[in-house]
């Protein structure tokens, strides 16, 4: 544990190695990249300051992402009190109609991405870091602060949900068939 | 009719196996999310690298300024004491002038007494009609103090009218428990209590339903044990947030009192609004 904050901190060998994965994670939270890439700056910049004390408890990999999550978070949630209800309202307008566009195109992906995005982010912050960044369920539990046992549950729970979003849209198609 | 449905059924299930399988999804997620085109660009390093620099260069000045800071706080300091002075010199000034309450309590009295006793002089007609308007002034003074009196969310009133109340100071810890009553978070550092505590605050009161000594029943979303500190009359507050449609919520609240006594009430029609602010709390 002392070893650890006796390394030098390679910031640049970090973004290089991990870069990505800090980007793509921010990119799903905020949804707009120029943002990602502001979060990605500022998620370095705590490394720079929190290195010292971060202790090897887990992998350095797991502790970027978590200070990420946690970084975007802070930033959704002063977004979310800053926000206009009208540019919501819009916002939600936009999603609905871009989801039955797709579902006419039939982009299977699009469909069951829209299905993962549209999760509650309790649900899908589970998701994104067990089946996107392939994080053990200890892993998992450790970077959402949360236990093991609900990380299982909400994973549970977060496929339920995306079936039966999937099934509405599937009724959708149908009723617009008949 | 219902072999219509069943048919249907079977239809929307094909249509769902041919649209995606659920099973598939760990394997299908990168290629779902598609996030390929979303790399680090050299220029996002550079930049990233520069702003650490420049922070790491102006992390030397706030540490000066912090120094000299704490000499330029003495005279403010000094400001402050002198200004709270001047408040109480004044407060003592006004109280000093001023009928004293209990003088005021005794004025009241003696209207009374004037109105049983006394004849009908003009002075002392006009004595009392002063002192009625003393009184109507005292009744509006203690109208608005009810007014201020109104239960808060952390109020909990007992069935004798008296209630116990969960001072944010009293707070030793938060517990959050999910829809499957598992702990989600037990440590947490003070100011997540105090953002808990704010946002539970926000909770209109005004549709209490006392549900007197009964546990709560049935499925939530969320569930929060409030643990008092030590030397407090009251042990644990738990708060149950119940899903009834997706704009309202019920809000269920139990005190446990430190005599062993449960207190149960529940708010119905709470506000998507407020609760979504507390789960983003401690998710």
């Amino acid at each position: 544990m002392v070893a650890r904050s006796m390394e030098a901190l390679d910031l640049e060998g970090l973004m290089r190695t991990y870069g990505n994965d800090v980007l793509r994670t921010a990119y799903l939270y905020v949804k707009d990249i120029h943002l990602a890439e502001d979060v990605f700056q500022e998620v370095f910049l705590k490394v720079n300051n929190r290195y010292e004390g971060f202790r090897g408890d887990c992998a350095i990999r797991t502790w970027l992402l978590q200070i990420t999550i946690n970084t975007c978070k802070d930033y959704l949630k002063s977004a979310w009190n800053q926000r206009v209800e009208t540019t919501d309202e819009f916002s939600t307008q936009q999603v609905l109609e871009e989801g039955y566009e797709k579902i006419e195109k039939k982009e299977d992906n699009q469909v069951v991405k829209n299905a993962v995005m549209e999760l509650p982010d309790k649900y899908k912050e589970v998701v994104l870091c067990v089946y996107y960044q392939e994080m053990s369920i200890e892993e998992a539990a450790y970077t959402l602060k949360i236990a093991s046992g609900t990380v299982k549950s909400r994973l549970n729970r977060a496929r339920q949900k995306i079936k039966s979003s999937l099934e509405r849209r599937v009724s959708y198609e149908e009723t617009r068939r008949e | 009719m219902k072999r219509q449905e069943e048919n249907n059924q079977e239809n929307n299930k094909d249509l769902l196996d041919e649209l995606y399988d659920i099973d598939n999804l760990k394997n299908d997620l990168d290629e779902v999310l598609n996030l390929e085109g979303i790399t680090v660009s050299e220029s996002l390093i550079q930049a990233t690298l520069q702003k650490v620099n420049k922070a790491n260069e102006d992390n030397v000045i706030p540490y000066r300024q912090k120094v000299t800071g704490k000499k330029r706080g003495f005279p403010f300091r000094y400001g402050m004491i002198a200004a709270c002075a001047c408040i109480l010199l004044i407060a003592g000034i006004n109280l000093a002038t001023n009928n004293s309450p209990l003088e005021m309590g005794n004025s009241k009295n003696n209207g009374k007494y004037q109105e049983e006793t006394a004849g009908g002089s003009s002075t002392e007609s006009k004595d009392m009609e002063s002192n009625a308007s003393t009184d109507m002034t005292e009744d509006s003074v203690s109208e608005t103090d009810t007014e201020i009196m109104i239960p808060t969310f952390f109020d909990i009133a007992k069935e004798d009218g008296e209630s116990y109340e969960i001072k944010m100071s009293d707070i030793e810890k938060i517990v959050v428990y999910d829809e499957n009553d598992e702990v989600v978070q037990s440590e947490m550092d003070s100011s997540l209590i105090v953002s808990i505590y704010e946002a539970f605050s926000m909770i209109d009161t005004g549709y209490y339903e006392e549900v007197l000594n009964d546990e709560h029943k049935g499925q939530y979303e969320e569930k929060y044990a409030i643990i008092a500190n030590e030397g407090v009359d009251w042990s644990e507050l738990y708060l149950w947030i119940t899903s009834t449609d997706q704009e309202t919520y019920i809000v269920t609240k139990q005190l446990k009192t430190s005599d062993g006594e449960t207190i149960t009430y529940q708010i119905t029609d709470v506000s998507a609004d407020i609760i979504q602010k507390i789960i983003d709390i401690a998710p």
